[in-house]
């Protein structure tokens, strides 16, 4: 028997097509019965199954020497995908390069969109299954732990997921950006569409004052008022809503300007140079794009916001090279306690068979000897103390050998005659 | 003065300072929060030994020593950087450091270099204190608000123009950023005012008159009533945004005329 591993095997929307990852799509009772059929493998002694729609990946803890040999006769069996499709498609990992995997996924690295946050909730989910069905051992449960940990301080520390990666969000940010609180600002939303509505969802999320619903019909704009609790308006009244309203977005299938520089113009006098912030999501666009040159009037439309998503993108990947750094130190670490962890039952069993003989050989002796309570005692802490300091250094000795050279292991057994593996 | 070496704990400073300096320009380029820890917490020392480094200076030669270039320059870089470091972290506007840290670490290095033996001897005194003290912050304070009306042109430029560089995603918003312009310039008002009393009453009890008419008086006067208009105009909701910014950086240019020129054009008082 080999040393003591961790490994993965999996997949992920960058190696493998929809096609490949649905036949793994693994999801309650299929991935209850498949968790324990990978646990009941002889060579596997823990196990955990993350599956997203993303990537599906199989963790586990193994001392086989040839850690995959089994498991891809299991996948292949699971998937119906000879070995060599699974080849194609799956990447194996073992120790660092797994671990190093493991840490990346939880952060977010390894995700189709970086810094998503849905990845925490579902490696969360993977763990508490693992639990659950009871194939999550010591090995596991720590390299679960520090995965999130690791995952939580890449988060505050690079700020990753700082920045929106979506349209509906970006412009959010960009609100923020302008007004820096939305508590005293008001929401207009022109038209519909399920962009706009959902810039608005989001809007009131993040605690806009009061919202504002202007559509051609009256009904269809009492309508959507109804739903974000604001108040309707006819199309006729956009220039008094455009001088209460502080955001506005625009959607609506006309074919021409619904805003124009004039409209702006007239109502710039009563906003008394509060800013206004425009955003345009029509295709063809509602708002003269010549309103942008309005001093404190900031015009965004589609396109704008697009590229305001690609330099987020841009600011998350580089993010993402910093996470890389904090990230190694963790694995380095983890790999560190997964060595001295396969030392730390032979110690313990070491320190038991000390205390066992001394028990013994104490029960023995005491009965024949004419001892006050008092001397009992002092005879009882001199044996103690006796085996603590005689022990003191093979142990510390083994403790820090042993996780580099192996050879260690076989003689701290021999010598103490300890259990065969 | 065998341990504590006056001239060592000034070239401290100015590495301390240096060293913040390089570091937020690094951050510039790298972005990466923890450079910008490093500069701030250079700065923060170089506070303390810049502190000492003027306490130094004073035992040494006297209190006189803030009228000459090596005083009055120490003073200033001690201003800035207190000032910076007051808004950076009430606001934690880290981004401002790399507009504010060189210029503290210029007047440092002026200050080490330059002579530090006084022409005119004045006694100070609690009100001469409370005037040169307060005139040196009221300048920094300035000048912050000159720094943090940069960003907001920046980070105004970039919205209106749809490029989104370090500072969109470093700096805090376009209305934080008016906010602390408009309390800059209060506490740099307030300070030149109390500057203003206090060198009246100074110039009072030196030589017998509150006011002579120096060209650095008139000049300050001027610079106040353009700050006082600012505020005016600001807090009566006439001017915000763009044009807060511009005056008040032509308020600090000013009192960079103000401060250079008079000393170079003008013999009195206010030179070294």
């Amino acid at each position: 028997m080999g040393d003591l591993k961790l490994c993965v095997a999996g997949m992920n929307h960058k190696t493998a097509p929809v096609e490949i990852r649905e036949k793994f799509a693994l999801k309650d009772e299929k991935l209850e019965g498949a968790i324990l059929e990978l646990n009941s493998l002889p060579s596997v002694d823990e196990c955990m199954i993350l599956s997203t729609c993303n990537r599906v990946e199989f963790y586990f803890v193994t001392r086989n020497d040839n850690p995959f040999l089994s498991v891809k006769t299991f996948l292949s069996k699971l998937s119906g995908l000879s070995e060599d499709e699974l080849n194609k498609y799956l990447y194996f990992k073992s120790q660092e390069e797994a671990v190093r995997h493991g840490f990346r996924v939880a952060s977010s690295l390894d995700s189709m969109v970086i810094g998503e946050p849905q990845i925490i909730g579902q490696f969360k989910d993977a763990f508490a299954k693992a639990k659950e069905m009871g194939t999550a051992g010591v090995v596991i449960n720590r390299f679960c732990e520090t995965a999130l940990k690791v995952s939580k301080r890449v988060r505050t520390e690079t700020g990753i997921a700082r920045n929106a990666v979506s349209i509906s969000f970006a412009a959010v940010e960009l609100a923020k950006k302008i007004f820096g609180y939305l508590s005293d600002k008001n929401v207009a939303i022109i038209g519909a569409g399920e962009m706009a509505e959902l810039a608005v969802k989001h809007l009131i999320t993040s605690g806009v004052n009061k919202v504002f619903v202007v559509n051609r019909t009256l009904e269809k704009a009492e309508k959507l008022a109804k739903e974000f609790g604001g108040k309707a308006f006819k199309l006729e009244e956009i220039e008094s809503v455009l001088t209460m309203a502080d955001i506005v977005i625009s959607s609506t299938g006309a074919p021409g300007y619904v805003i124009t520089k004039e409209m702006i113009e007239k109502v710039e006098s009563k906003r008394h140079g509060r800013p206004l912030f425009l955003i345009d999501i029509a295709v063809p666009r509602d708002i003269d794009p010549a309103i942008d040159k309005i001093e404190n009037v900031y015009l965004f439309d589609i396109d704008n916001l697009k590229e305001v998503v690609e330099a987020n993108l841009e600011e998350r990947k580089r993010a993402a090279k910093e996470a890389e750094g904090i990230i190694e130190g963790c694995v380095h670490r983890f790999l560190h306690w997964l060595k001295e962890h396969e030392v730390a039952p032979l110690i313990a069993e070491l320190k038991q068979k000390a205390e066992r003989i001394r028990k013994e050989e104490l029960a023995k002796r005491l009965s024949k000897m004419n001892l006050t309570e008092e001397q009992k005692e002092q005879v009882d802490y001199l044996t103690q103390i006796i085996i603590n300091k005689l022990l003191h250094t093979p142990i510390t000795t083994f403790r820090q050998k042993a996780p580099d050279e192996k050879a260690y292991i076989k003689v701290f057994r021999e010598i103490f005659g300890l259990t065969k593996e | 003065m065998s341990i504590l070496n006056t001239q060592s704990v000034g070239l401290t400073t100015l590495i301390l300072y240096l060293l913040s300096t390089f570091h937020y320009l690094l951050f510039l380029t790298t972005r990466k929060d923890k450079i910008a820890t490093v500069g701030l917490y250079a700065s923060r020392i170089g506070f303390l030994t810049n502190g000492l480094f003027i306490i130094l200076l004073i035992m040494e030669k006297g209190s006189s020593v803030l009228f000459t270039p090596k005083g009055a320059f120490a003073l200033l870089a001690i201003s800035v950087i207190s000032v910076f470091l007051y808004f950076s972290t009430k606001y934690r506007l880290h981004v401002s450091g790399i507009f504010l840290t060189p210029w503290a670490t210029l007047f440092m290095g002026v200050s080490l270099f330059s002579k530090g033996i006084p022409k005119n001897v004045f006694p100070l005194g609690t009100v001469g204190t409370i005037h040169i003290i307060s005139a040196f912050l009221g300048y920094a304070a300035f000048m912050f608000s000159t720094i943090v009306s940069i960003l907001y042109l920046i980070l105004e430029s970039q919205l209106k123009k749809k490029k989104f560089s370090v500072f969109y995603h470093k700096v805090p918003s376009l209305r934080l950023l008016e906010n602390i312009i408009y309390k800059s310039i209060t506490v740099g008002f307030t300070l030149i005012t109390l500057s203003m009393f206090s060198g009246a009453i100074w110039s009072q009890k030196l030589f017998g008159t509150y006011w002579s008419w120096h060209p650095k008086q008139v000049a300050t006067l001027i610079t106040w009533f353009i700050y006082a208009a600012i505020l005016h105009l600001y807090i009566g909701g006439k001017w915000h945004g763009k044009k807060l910014c511009y005056l008040s950086i032509a308020g600090t240019i000013l009192i960079v005329i103000d401060f250079i020129g008079i000393n170079l054009l003008f013999k009195g008082v206010h030179s070294f």
